[in-house]
């Protein structure tokens, strides 16, 4: 959008009444003028409204008083040519790469396996080894990640079948079954893949 | 302990011995994006998760009881599961928004607990076997057991394939008896 005033761009008369100046424009090409043309040039080179892009379009009211002090001023938008915006300044972009692998990062933490893996390494941080360390790492884990303490002594709750019994029972489950956690966090992966590249596609520009 | 919890224990005794290798994970992978691609072909994107989750249930399932194939009921317990978990994919509101992996599995292990209880109520007399030699499990027996009575009748059939009796008791018995015709 560009501004254009009388006084600076078109040279446009002073002092002159705006509703006649409106009347010449109208009388250069009415089509033009509402924008149904290709468009035109009145006598005063004034443009007419255009409906194409570089064509532009100048409001018919001005503002000002048509004074040297207040001239009159009239408003001219210009479309510009598209140009497109580089994909890493889209924000729509931007924004779907920054939380969608971020998401698929967190659901590969249950590809890691159990036995070995980030589990051992909280073990051996607590100075243990090899099994001991896996089933220390594993409450950690399971603690961080907001497993109830129900949920670490799982095998004697599997029976329970009150609510709250049964979100334990499958918090546990989930924990100490490896191959539920393994096919959640792959689909969860190529779920959270295909929708991130959803999101870009899907983005404007 | 009850009975219940006890036949739990040895389910998920069992589920954990069963390990996916990374080959596995990463077809899966690959499979799983290439069916959200399908069902986002569709329009249906939002059911892509669930859909894929209760499949992979249903084979963990299938994956424990696997050792009761010979039976029919077998087959038609895990038809009648599968069909009970279209309407929970079809009618609940699932999102499309991202939802922990821990939570998901959450879920499918409250499907893994309650699936196996079915083979119960439809199979409280199974007793699990062995396999005599040459026996088919029931889809293939069934099959074998059709074709041989289309080919020649009842009787055209080998020994071996007469096994199948085991396997189908009561379409070998049907067939004899002259089958459809």
């Amino acid at each position: 959008m560009g501004i254009l005033t009388g006084e600076d761009s078109l040279n446009w008369p002073l002092g002159k009444n705006p509703t006649e100046i409106l009347g010449e424009i109208l009388s250069g090409n009415l089509a033009g003028a509402l924008g149904l043309g290709s468009g035109c040039e009145t006598e005063f080179g004034m443009p007419c409204l255009g409906d194409s892009i570089g064509m532009p379009y100048t409001d018919a009211v001005p503002t000002g008083e048509g004074t040297p002090d207040s001239p009159w001023t009239f408003y001219t938008d210009v479309q510009l040519p598209f140009v497109p915006t580089p994909w890493y300044k889209n924000p729509c972009i931007t924004s779907a790469l920054r939380t969608g692998p971020l998401n698929i990062g967190i659901d590969a933490i249950g590809l890691i396996p159990e036995a070995g893996g980030i589990v051992r390494v909280f073990g051996h941080q607590a100075g243990y080894v090899g099994v001991v360390a896996d089933q220390l790492g594993t409450k950690v884990i399971k603690k961080a990640i907001g497993g109830t303490a129900s949920a670490v002594n799982g095998d004697a709750n599997v029976w329970d079948i009150s609510f709250d019994g049964a979100v334990s029972t499958s918090l546990t489950v989930a924990g100490f079954i490896p191959v539920v956690n393994d096919f959640a966090a792959v689909l969860s992966v190529g779920w959270n893949i295909c929708r991130t590249g959803k999101a870009v596609v899907n983005c404007p520009g | 302990m009850p009975r219940l919890a006890r036949e739990i224990k040895d389910e998920i005794r069992g589920a954990k011995k069963i390990r996916l290798s990374w080959s596995v994970k990463l077809y899966g992978i690959t499979g799983s994006i290439l069916c959200c691609w399908l069902f986002d072909h569709f329009g249906r994107f939002d059911l892509a998760l669930p859909t894929l989750n209760c499949v992979a249930m249903l084979g963990c399932t299938a994956a424990l009881k696997w050792k009761l194939r010979w039976n029919a009921w077998f087959w038609i317990t895990m038809a009648i599961l599968a069909a009970l978990h279209v309407p929970l994919i079809l009618f609940v509101p699932w999102t499309i928004k991202w939802v922990p992996a821990i939570a998901i599995a959450a879920i499918d292990s409250a499907d893994l607990i309650v699936m196996p209880r079915f083979f119960r109520l439809s199979g409280s007399s199974w007793k699990d076997r062995k396999p005599l030699k040459d026996e088919h499990p029931f889809p293939s027996c069934a099959i074998i057991l059709i074709r041989g009575w289309r080919v020649g009748g009842w009787r055209t059939l080998s020994p071996s394939r007469r096994h199948c009796n085991r396997g189908c008791p009561t379409l070998s018995r049907f067939l004899r008896k002259g089958g459809p015709g």
